[in-house]
């Protein structure tokens, strides 16, 4: 797949080429910053849905480990908290706003301040440094998605993320840990069982565009919100520039 | 297999390699899945601030003179755009050199921190060793050598520094010295163009970044048919048509330094014609036109019909540009004078801060020379470079105690610092401008410094503290929030010496003093801020003269040769600050086509007489050495005359500029007019050729003059289209004269318009207006381009192989009419988003389609790279990124997140800024209709292009939208589209230009009246009609074309 071999020349070497080699070419002066990305050819078959996954980061089911074990159960099934009261931006903007550390300090100054997950808020918030969180729900930079269109025509959250309000439950688990040598050789492999929030958030859906278009021709939302021009809202729904421009 | 769909045969594909994949690799092999990406949200969210979604800050990225109110689009964290900030009372303003600021504070060549001696330094060092230098000046002095950046600054500059220098180097202060000289007031004249019906220049490039900033937006509005009845006619005298001489309806090529003579005659006869006062006929003096026309060599006629047009009109006269002189000014103020120009048409209402010109950067030199200067502070301004003998003044720069530039930009001035402080740049940073009498504009931060830069006015205040400058100045409190406000005395504190707290509370403090008159000062500041402008009516009044006598006197030629060199102002880089943008250099000359790099401009018989032809090198030696550059053969200049752009062959200016082509300025040894105002007066120059090629790159792919016939640039009778204007034409385009095969009319004879329907467009057909009129082709349009749809710079080796990325390019058509005057017709062209697309049905992938909005969409996931599309366009407006192109960081932070950034393999093109429109779809629905049209004033300025057109020359609409100014402009007796005979039925409708030589067509049906002769029947033969009353059948088809246009009927 790789074209060239050198990286991150870029216009930088524009001008020195130029002057040094004027009508004689040098490709490699125009490479851009980065091989050709290899994961964008990657065709994981889903566990779940059977259903192939172009370029996809996680399988459907999985998480990442997050910096803080942060359980949506206890918030939102035990709570019964909304979802905008964190991710407040959902029905204003493109994105739905992962929540400022300040939005955690409103109650976490007084609520369960001992805890060491809790410490690790609180070390954000005085420290002015922002938590790192992984990205589960992340489309490939090449589609354009925006929130606000969907919260506002009425499509549930859990429509698209699962029922969220059940992830980050303790568990138990086995993981498979291995050891490598110097050469990277594997020199042990050893199943450890593990209990508590594996994943604090795991992606329950393909997000592949096939699975987005399931709904850009049929949802009930459509009707309700176009009425009369339902039909011509589902053509525009499937043109390619509604997500890639 | 009759139920295999595509998508479906796709899955079984993917799912066949995926378990090659798998047995390959694994499943928990990294390299084939996505990087992992974080997610920051913020600690403490700004209140304002919501992720994703665009905050705008109006400011003035702009400078002095040509501050302009803009709002910066602000998005996660960083400044990816500056568009109109239409409340303000002169928008739009857009031009590119705001653009350019924006590429400028992106610029991987800044200097990222303080320096010493090209070491990295700390900014208490740094700061410490000023202020030591300041406080141990003793008898010596502190000079500061700037740009000028508003009223708050020079004050505070004034109270540090005892010699300030505030240089602009476009030559401004001659304007200003005759201005004092003659009437007694030091300002810039302001020029109300859009009152006039004629304007005589001779050589201010008004059209491209002289003057005011919306200078071309009045001359647009003169220009306008639609306007009063009336289109401005424009006379140049000149000996080089620049991008804004290619404007001129009526060239008068003079000599070099003969313009004067010139003016001076003509405000002689059209004072006696007008009958102005003695004094203003003895200011002027006795120049007889014989005497012009043999200085000059024009003929006596032309000379005479420019002064009746003066006369016979509302005219203006403008000045010289870097060549002009002082004189010249004053010649054009007598001018304006005996033409009676009303006061809004002319005043003393433009720039009145300072624009040093000569006559202080000398001064400053005698002091430097005189070792009296213990410290320079060098800031945006670039006089080594950019001064005739530049490197003299350079070895006179070394001699001060301590040279510190506080540029963030590299130059060849600062190059000589050995202290570097940089200072925030326009988007970083507070200030007030005050570009014109009665309008302040304010400037504030639109993101936090990108690098470790502080503002100048805090290093000035913080060394003026250190160094105990203002001691003895008393130090009202500043501006706090001790106040109470409420009943304030209107004496507010006024800001002085060094006690504000830094430079944000100087700026509040200076615009309470100057610009608050009573009431509640927070809520002022706050609307100052919000707003980015104050605004009051200033009273305009005919000057009045003070001078009794005016002594005119001709600058002295420099140098010898057969040749006048003649120097002016690039219209991109201008005097070469803007050399290391890279949209400047590669966003091509509107009138020759060269980027990256300097070319010298000569008439076919020069070229013939040097035996040269385009791109041969020759040498020119001038009367301050020699240099070599290419030839570009174009009759912009007259036959005695080679033309030269300023701004290229830096040294020290960073990598997009140096070594790019020649600085005209170290070709000329510094000449002086008769008021001591440096001038490029004229220069005499030798040149022969140098026997070998040069490496000039043009992007003009035509490369020819005129569009030989094939509608492209079309101009119209200007008397009638002043008569008509834009009203609804029975037969839209009657006045363009132009016979089209609009519908083939052997399917027509049988019914058939077309073998394909037009698609279907329910509430949408998105269109563009191009009013090749208004437009002057400064290329603001495209830069605004470059900056919305990440488009990279390919660069000059690229540019070569016809690489370059630009989704509009100008056409220029030199045209030449039947009175033997050129016309030039600057002919913005972008996709046409055709009804019926040559492009969409050749691609093999459909990643071309024709979307429900009318629009040509472009989807670069889905293309395979065949490049059919780009062939089957009849416009050539496609782009094949031939390479992943980079973007130096911190370049990378300009992309804008809405527009995917596109790689190797994939083809692109205009899409009407889609993600724009889509934007504006959305906000509608944010207000919870969800069917709602978007009406189509809304949509007017939405794409990049058409908000950042200085002269509003392109209009966005809805075509369905009856009643929309696209649809009335499909209407128009000027309409056409280039090719229309492909039956493309495109969306973009170009407005044909005036002309005051051409005729108009004989009869209206649109015949070929406007090439001269009716050669109608020709073409009804071509059309294939054989009855022999086929003049009046066709003549019916004609209108019937008219009646059936796809945009006039709507759908």
């Amino acid at each position: 797949m790789s074209r060239f071999t050198t990286n991150t020349m870029g216009l930088a070497t524009i001008a020195a080429v130029v002057v040094l080699s004027a009508g004689c070419l040098n490709e490699q002066a125009y490479q851009g910053t980065e091989d050709f990305p290899r994961h964008t050819n990657n065709l994981l078959p889903d566990p779940i849905e059977g259903e192939a996954q172009i370029g996809a980061g996680l399988v459907t089911g999985e998480g990442l480990e997050q910096p803080i074990a942060f359980p949506h159960y206890t918030h939102v099934t035990d709570l019964g908290m909304q979802c905008e009261y964190c991710h407040q931006a959902a029905r204003k903007s493109i994105h739905a706003g992962v929540p400022q550390t300040s939005t955690c300090m409103n109650c976490h100054k007084y609520v369960k301040t001992d805890s060491p997950e809790i410490q690790k808020v609180k070390a954000s918030y005085d420290s002015g440094n922002p938590i790192s969180w992984k990205k589960v729900h992340d489309l490939p930079d090449y589609v354009h998605f925006a929130h606000k269109r969907h919260v506002q025509a009425g499509v549930d959250c859990t429509e698209c993320h699962g029922l969220m309000g059940l992830q980050g439950q303790p568990t138990t688990w086995t993981e498979t840990v291995k050891e490598y040598n110097e050469a990277g050789e594997v020199t042990h492999v050893e199943n450890v069982a593990k209990e508590g929030i594996r994943w604090p958030v795991v992606r329950e859906t393909t997000m592949q565009m096939g699975w987005c278009l399931d709904c850009h021709g049929g949802h009930p939302s459509i009707d309700e919100n176009y009425g009369d021009q339902a039909d011509l809202r589902r053509a525009e729904l499937k043109d390619c520039w509604t997500c890639h421009k | 297999m009759t139920n295999l769909n595509r998508r479906d045969f796709l899955k079984a594909l993917g799912i066949t390699s995926g378990a090659s994949a798998l047995s390959a690799c694994g499943l928990d092999d990294n390299r084939y899945r996505t990087p992992v990406e974080s997610i920051l949200p913020y600690v403490v969210k700004p209140d304002q601030v919501t992720p994703g979604t665009p905050t705008f800050f109006a400011t003035s990225a702009l400078q002095g003179p040509h501050a302009a109110p803009v709002l910066a689009r602000h998005r996660d964290g960083r400044v990816i755009n500056v568009g109109a900030n239409k409340r303000a009372p002169t928008a739009p303003a857009v031009q590119a050199f705001n653009l350019y600021e924006l590429q400028k504070h992106f610029s991987p060549d800044r200097v990222t921190g303080p320096m010493k001696a090209g070491a990295p330094v700390s900014w208490e060092d740094g700061l410490n060793e000023l202020s030591a230098a300041v406080s141990a000046k003793g008898a010596k002095k502190v000079a500061y050598l700037g740009g000028y950046k508003g009223p708050a600054l020079e004050q505070l500059v004034g109270e540090f520094a005892d010699i300030a220098v505030f240089w602009e180097p476009t030559g401004y202060d001659a304007l200003v010295d005759a201005a004092e000289a003659l009437f007694g007031v030091r300002a810039m004249p302001h020029y109300g163009l859009h009152k006039a019906g004629y304007v005589l220049s001779f050589g201010a490039p008004f059209l491209s970044g002289w003057g005011d900033s919306s200078i071309a937006a009045r001359y647009a509005e003169a220009r306008d048919p639609n306007v009063g009845h009336s289109v401005v006619r424009f006379g140049l005298v000149a000996p080089h048509r620049d991008q804004t001489g290619g404007n001129a309806d009526d060239w008068m090529a003079c000599a070099p330094g003969s313009e004067l003579v010139v003016a001076r005659a003509i405000a002689a006869w059209v004072a006696n014609k007008k009958g102005a006062s003695a004094e203003i006929k003895a200011l002027i003096g006795n120049v007889s036109l014989d005497e012009a026309a043999s200085a000059s060599g024009l003929s006596k006629e032309a000379i005479e019909s420019a002064a009746a047009n003066f006369a016979a009109h509302d005219s203006i006269a403008l000045p010289g540009g870097v060549s002009g002189s002082t004189d010249l000014a004053a010649a054009t103020y007598l001018l304006n004078l005996a033409g009676g120009a009303s006061a809004e048409m002319f005043h003393f209402g433009g720039f009145s801060g300072r624009v040093d010109g000569y006559a202080k950067l000398e001064a400053l030199k005698a002091a430097l020379d005189a070792g009296e200067i213990a410290v320079l502070l060098v800031d945006d301004a670039n006089p080594v470079y950019a001064l005739p003998g530049g490197a003299d003044f350079g070895a006179s720069i070394s001699k001060a105690g301590l040279v510190v530039s506080v540029d963030s930009a590299p130059s060849e001035t600062a190059a000589l610092a050995s202290l570097v402080l940089p200072t925030s740049d326009v988007f970083e940073d507070w200030g007030v401008e005050q570009p014109v009498a009665g309008m302040y504009l304010t400037r504030q931060p639109a993101q936090s410094a990108l690098h470790d830069t502080r503002s100048l006015g805090d290093i000035l205040l913080a060394v003026g503290k250190a160094a105990g400058v203002a001691a003895a100045a008393p130090a009202p409190a500043a501006e706090g929030e001790e106040a109470v406000e409420g009943e304030e005395a209107v004496a507010a504190p006024v800001a002085a010496g060094f006690s504000a707290a830094n430079w944000q509370e100087y700026v509040k403090s200076w615009v309470r003093a100057n610009l608050f008159s009573g009431g509640d000062f927070s809520a002022f500041w706050e609307k100052t801020v919000i707003d980015g402008f104050v605004s009051a009516a200033a009273a305009a009044s005919v000057p009045g003269l003070v001078a009794g006598a005016y002594a005119f006197a001709a600058t002295e030629a420099q140098g010898s040769g057969e040749y006048f060199l003649h120097l002016h102002n690039h219209s991109q880089r201008l005097d070469g600050r803007y050399a290391n943008q890279p949209w400047a250099q590669e966003l091509p000359d509107p009138m020759t086509g060269e980027v990256w790099g300097s070319w010298l401009e000569v008439s076919k018989a020069t070229a013939d007489a040097l035996g040269v032809g385009y791109n041969d090198a020759v040498i020119v030696t001038t009367p301050a050495g020699e240099f070599e550059v290419g030839v570009h053969v174009l009759p912009s200049v007259p036959d005695n005359v080679v033309a030269l752009a300023l701004g290229n062959g830096h040294t020290a200016a960073g990598r997009y500029a140096n070594e790019y082509g020649v600085n005209g300025a170290a070709m000329a040894t510094l000449a002086k007019d008769s008021k001591g105002n440096a001038t490029y007066g004229p220069i005499k120059v030798s040149v022969k050729s140098a026997g070998k090629k040069a490496d000039l790159v043009t992007a003009f792919s035509t490369f020819g003059m005129s569009d030989e016939g094939r509608s492209f640039g079309v101009a119209v009778n200007a008397g009638q289209l002043a008569e008509h204007g834009d009203a609804a034409s029975d037969h839209p385009g009657e006045m363009t004269g132009i016979h089209h095969l609009q519908l083939d009319a052997r399917l027509r004879e049988k019914g058939i318009s077309d073998f394909y329907g037009l698609p279907d467009h329910p509430n949408y057909r998105f269109g563009l207006t191009v009013d090749t009129n208004a437009c002057t082709g400064c290329g603001a349009c495209s830069v605004a381009c470059y900056a919305e749809n990440n488009l990279p710079i390919v660069g000059k080796v690229k540019v070569a192989e016809g690489r370059e990325m630009g989704w509009i390019r100008i056409n220029r058509y030199w045209e030449t009419d039947q009175g033997g005057q050129d016309d030039i017709r600057f002919v913005p062209m972008m996709c046409q988003h055709c009804g019926h697309a040559g492009c969409e049905n050749v691609c093999p992938v459909l990643a071309t389609y024709h979307s429900i909005d009318g629009l040509n969409a472009m989807v670069y996931n889905r293309c395979a790279g065949t490049r059919y599309c780009s062939n089957a366009c009849p416009y050539t407006v496609r782009r094949f990124n031939y390479h992943s192109y980079a973007w130096p960081e911190p370049f990378n932070l300009q992309l804008n997140p809405d527009v995917v950034v596109r790689t190797m393999g994939v083809m692109e093109k205009c899409t009407f800024c889609v993600q724009r429109i889509r934007q504006v779809k959305s906000a509608y629905k944010d207000g919870g209709n969800f069917t709602a049209t978007v009406p189509s004033e809304v949509w007017e300025q939405v794409p990049a292009c058409a908000e950042a057109c200085p002269s509003q020359a392109l209009t966005f609409g809805n075509l369905v939208e009856e009643g929309s100014k696209v649809v009335a402009a499909t209407k128009s007796g000027r309409r056409y589209q280039p090719l229309e005979e492909l039956n493309a039925f495109s969306a973009v409708t170009y407005l044909a230009k005036a002309n005051f030589h051409i005729e108009p067509p004989s009869h209206g049906g649109g015949h070929g009246a406007g090439h001269g002769e009716d050669h109608g029947d020709a073409h009804h033969d071509e059309a294939g009609h054989g009855s022999d009353d086929h003049g009046e059948a066709a003549h019916d088809d004609n209108h019937k074309g008219g009646e059936d246009h796809p945009e006039a009927g709507g759908h």
